[in-house]
């Protein structure tokens, strides 16, 4: 019996795929994010609101993940957004998305004009937080009626996020929850995580949100005009 | 079930390892380390090997895989501490500043052949 060494990550090719993403988005200043959350806490709606805001202003474009159907990517092409849609059933009824296939849906974009790529991984709070997708921001939302305990449950999605989205503030009248206690928990995994509460349905709270947004998009422009001018004064 | 996703990644590595080693009659393990903070469930992952490699050249080797504990290294006082429960707060200052040493691996370290 023989023992071969190997010391090597198995999800090395992910990983190296989400690099390079991380770099191709970058040159072209595309501000990108990863929206993550269980099934039902409001993903879509969030984005929805969240175009319709920005649409004026920035290009935006969307990589919808479901394990099937095409229900969420009509909701959002009716702002008139470009929407490119991952079943991930024809990749065996996938949990997550994987880098490759980010890679392979952004060519569909005119990625010349595009100024935010929103990533709406498939609603689940284990599998997609152990595969990177390489992009900016790895954001979660939790919405109220999930309870305080989610973060402390799934703690990887929450170590992983750098943003947290607490949505359905509306509800809170109707529920037994402690958002405070929520917030708690987040911080005692990631204490570096942004926590914003927002209610998608009544927006409120979305303005901090957008402010954000805006702010991290003009960030990634800097460079850019950094080249121009250089290549300017050539 | 994204152990079937991660179970694939490794029989595409286990094959391109083992075809830079011939001849090798049988492989029998594979030896992981799976570190608390992934999101793995180790008998999961053994079911999905099971069925991935069904009907391959290497059907029923088996993963052996070796649980690594949650390490974290205080950036501001430098304690090490090993954590049970998801609370990234320092055991001695409380500082939220820590840094993962060990839990998040999940690392093929080696193949046992004949």
């Amino acid at each position: 019996m023989t023992e071969i060494k190997i010391i090597k990550k198995v999800l090395a090719a992910n990983d190296a795929i989400a690099e390079l993403n991380l770099k191709f988005f970058a040159e072209k200043g595309i501000l990108t994010m990863d929206i993550m959350s269980s099934p039902g806490s409001g993903k879509t709606l969030i984005l929805e609101k969240t175009i319709a805001r920005l649409k004026d202003k920035y290009k935006c474009g969307v990589i919808e993940g479901d394990v099937s159907t095409t229900n969420d990517s009509v909701r959002l092409q009716k702002l008139g957004v470009e929407v490119v849609q991952i079943n991930t059933d024809a990749f065996g009824g996938d949990c997550h998305l994987e880098a490759e296939w980010i890679k392979d849906a952004a060519l569909n974009f005119d990625l010349d004009n595009l100024d935010i790529l929103f990533v709406e991984n498939v609603g689940n709070l284990v599998c997609p937080a152990e595969f990177q997708t390489g992009m900016d921001f790895n954001i979660v939302i939790l919405s109220t009626p999930e309870g305080e305990d989610k973060p402390v449950k799934y703690p990887l999605m929450f170590r992983e996020s750098q943003v947290m989205i607490i949505n359905k503030m509306d509800l809170l009248p109707y529920l037994d929850i402690d958002v405070k206690l929520m917030k708690d928990n987040a911080k005692k995994i990631n204490p570096e995580l942004k926590i914003l509460s927002l209610s998608a349905k009544t927006e409120e709270g979305f303005d901090e949100w957008i402010e954000w947004i805006e702010t991290e998009v003009e960030k990634k422009k800097v460079p850019l005009r950094i080249k121009v001018q250089e290549k300017k004064s050539d | 079930m994204h152990e079937i996703a991660i179970a694939s990644n490794l029989y595409k590595i286990v094959l391109e390892e083992l075809g830079k080693n011939e001849p090798i009659t049988r492989l029998k393990k594979i030896k992981l380390k799976i570190g608390k903070l992934t999101a793995v469930v180790p008998e999961a992952l053994k079911f999905s090997w099971a069925a991935i490699t069904k009907d391959t050249q290497i059907e029923g080797s088996e993963l052996e895989i070796e649980d690594i504990p949650i390490l974290l290294k205080c950036s501001s006082c430098g304690e090490e501490f090993s954590i049970e429960y998801p609370i990234f707060i320092c055991i001695n200052c409380n500082s939220t500043k820590t840094r993962i040493i060990t839990g998040r691996e999940l690392d093929i370290v080696s193949l046992i052949v004949e």
